[in-house]
């Protein structure tokens, strides 16, 4: 089950239809998620969970799955 | 319906991030953004090439962090840096048309010298000052067009942590953090509701712990907390202070909230420490109405539209059905931690303007004296009589140097009352007021209760021996008088007896806020032409001399004109 606040942020800043995210959903298969947005998406994420991505964690942040992975540590 | 805005950055960072901040900020605001984005490295040309009439918003948003790689170390050459950023914002200055935000830039965080000053050689940092206190200037020169977002406040306010964020600067060209993204935003924002003309103009507050700790008719004038000297006392009273710092600058400020009225009045006029008075309202509903439903009714008797509300209230139950009710409404919800309620209002800024000015800070008595205007209307019954009891003057001159400020302003914020919407700004009513063959008339209101000051504007342009209104608005603090008919019928004498003038064109351009002035020509003497235009436009045209246009100034408005 995907988190549902992680899937509404990124519906807002990829600008999708929260019922095309999945958490197979990645910079590969995702042509709206470019390196400009992948930083709104990194903000957007800190700014909703308080968090702060560590920056040699951030190239691995590519992908749903991962940053579900990196939301759970 | 959207209001799409255009939005030009010309940069030299990555500034893009602060795209969703500024959705978020809109959000609500019936606008919608377009924005582009300049190339890193080609500012200048840019600028040298500007034309503004496509755009609503330019931002020059230029750092020096980041026009050399230098920067804060011992080699950087600040001055000659510095000089380069301020002729680029002068050259944007001069060839920005509308509205254009500036911006601070920070100085180097660290001393390259370890602090240590260098013989003969003024430092970075005074470099950095010098040239912020230019822009300071430079944005000074036109305060109703030029915003400045001030960078050194965001760092101020942020402390370094916040402000920077070195993540994304060596990799992706942004040199600051979220929050300072965010709060940049706000600024933006800010800007382009201005140029939108959807300002914020009133306050309205909730009472139990928005106003006072505890509850008024539980606690009784005794036992709620306002006291200066005890916490959470001095918290409420801080946060009233600053209700008044916006009364102060013209924000009408009312009260909604479920109590007894009488309850509520008496901590008003009676409690030692409450500085917020009956006679700072401009309006009020408290009774057991839903909160939506009181902010409605507010905003009708006001005049105002619901998006230039902002509601405050400690209830987050309230603030939720605020929100859904009412999306164009901005709710703030009082902190959990009464502590932040203090500062609320300065935190958040919901009340944007470029310029305070006289009208502004005097709009708040006149809101007032409508208030009690109304209620002797309702006394004296008849509109009529009462319409002659209050005994109006209407004063139609030319708009001095003096009125620049104010007319530009009517011009930017006026949406009900105001026939074109054509949002001239300063520079061009300046030339028009110059023109020969252009007229700017402005008009002040008094009457027994007081002065409402410059509440109308006209602009006409000679055509031939015609003459074609370009604008003509009035401040909705005016309305329900009468008195547009007064200023339209000083403004015909003017053209007819002043420039001898044989026939007059207006325009009815339709917005999405001034159907009240549809048929405002036809009601002041003008005949419609035939066939309408595809636009929407409408347009009425009379003889100067025509009968009607001659009776159509009502006789219980004595009118003076100079």
């Amino acid at each position: 089950m995907m988190n549902e606040k992680l899937r509404a942020i990124v519906a807002e800043v990829l600008e999708l239809d929260p019922a095309l995210i999945t958490v197979e959903t990645s910079v590969e298969n995702q042509p709206k998620w470019d390196s400009l947005r992948h930083m709104n998406l990194i903000f957007a994420i800190e700014d909703g969970f308080s968090v702060r991505f560590e920056d040699d964690a951030l190239p691995q942040l590519t992908s749903i799955a991962a940053i579900e992975c990196a939301l759970k540590k | 319906m959207n209001d799409v805005k255009r939005l030009r950055f010309i940069r030299n960072f990555t500034i893009e991030p602060i795209e969703p901040w500024l959705k978020r900020e809109l959000a609500g605001s019936g606008i919608a953004l377009r924005c582009e984005f300049g190339g890193f490295a080609t500012a200048a040309e840019e600028v040298a090439v500007l034309d503004s009439a496509s755009t609503d918003l330019t931002v020059l948003a230029l750092g020096l962090e980041m026009s050399s790689p230098d920067f804060g170390h011992a080699n950087w050459d600040a001055d000659a840096a510095c000089e380069r950023l301020l002729l680029l914002a002068r050259e944007t200055v001069a060839r920005c048309h509308n509205t254009l935000v500036l911006n601070t830039v920070l100085a180097p965080l660290y001393n390259a010298n370890g602090g240590a000053g260098v013989l003969g050689q003024r430092s970075a940092e005074a470099a950095v000052d010098a040239l912020n206190l230019a822009l300071r200037e430079l944005a000074a020169y036109d305060p109703a067009r030029i915003m400045l977002a001030d960078w050194t406040l965001y760092a101020r306010q942020l402390g370094e942590a916040d402000t920077y964020d070195r993540r994304f600067w060596f990799t992706s060209g942004l040199p600051f953090g979220r929050r300072f993204m965010a709060r940049y935003a706000r600024d933006v924002a800010a800007a382009l509701r201005i140029a939108a003309g959807k300002v914020r103009k009133c306050l309205v507050l909730d009472c139990d712990n928005t106003l006072w700790g505890g509850v008024i008719g539980e606690d009784g004038l005794d036992g709620i907390q306002l006291s200066e000297d005890t916490v959470p006392g001095a918290y409420f009273r801080a946060f009233q202070r600053a209700v008044l710092d916006l009364h102060a600058r013209g924000v009408a400020i009312a009260l909604a909230s479920k109590n007894n009225e009488t309850d509520v009045m008496e901590v008003l006029e009676r409690h030692p420490h409450a500085l917020l008075k009956r006679a700072h309202l401009s309006a009020w509903r408290i009774n057991w109405e839903e909160k939506p439903i009181s902010l409605a009714a507010i905003a009708a008797q006001l005049n105002l539209g619901l998006d230039a509300l902002v509601f405050v209230d400690d209830n987050p139950l309230e603030c939720e059905l605020v929100t859904r009710a009412l999306p164009p409404v901005r709710v703030l919800q009082a902190p959990a931690a009464r502590e932040q309620l203090v500062d609320l209002l300065q935190r958040n800024n919901p009340f944007e303007a470029l310029i305070v000015t006289a009208a502004d800070r005097a709009r708040n008595a006149s809101y007032r004296e409508n208030r009690v205007r109304a209620e002797f209307s309702a006394a004296i019954g008849d509109l009529t009589v009462y319409k002659r009891e209050i005994g109006a003057e209407l004063r139609v001159r030319r708009a001095g140097d003096a009125d620049l400020a104010r007319v530009v302003q009517l011009l930017q914020r006026t949406n009900q009352f105001n026939l074109t919407t054509r949002r001239h700004d300063t520079a061009q009513v300046r030339a028009l007021s110059q023109d020969a063959d252009a007229l700017v008339l402005c008009a002040d209101l008094r009457d027994r209760f007081g002065d409402l000051g410059l509440i109308g504007a006209a602009i006409v342009r000679r055509s031939g021996d015609g003459a074609i209104v370009d604008t003509l608005l009035m401040s909705c603090r005016a309305l329900g008088r009468e008195a547009e008919f007064a200023f339209a019928g000083a403004l015909y004498a003017r053209l007819r007896d002043a420039w001898q003038l044989k026939w007059i064109e207006a325009e009815y351009v339709p917005s999405a806020k001034n159907a009240m002035v549809a048929d405002f020509w036809t009601h002041a003497g003008l005949q419609r032409m035939q066939p309408d235009r595809d636009d929407g436009v409408v347009r009425y045209r009379a003889a100067i001399d025509a009968p009607a246009l001659a009776t159509i100034a009502p006789d219980f408005i004595t009118l003076v004109s100079e």
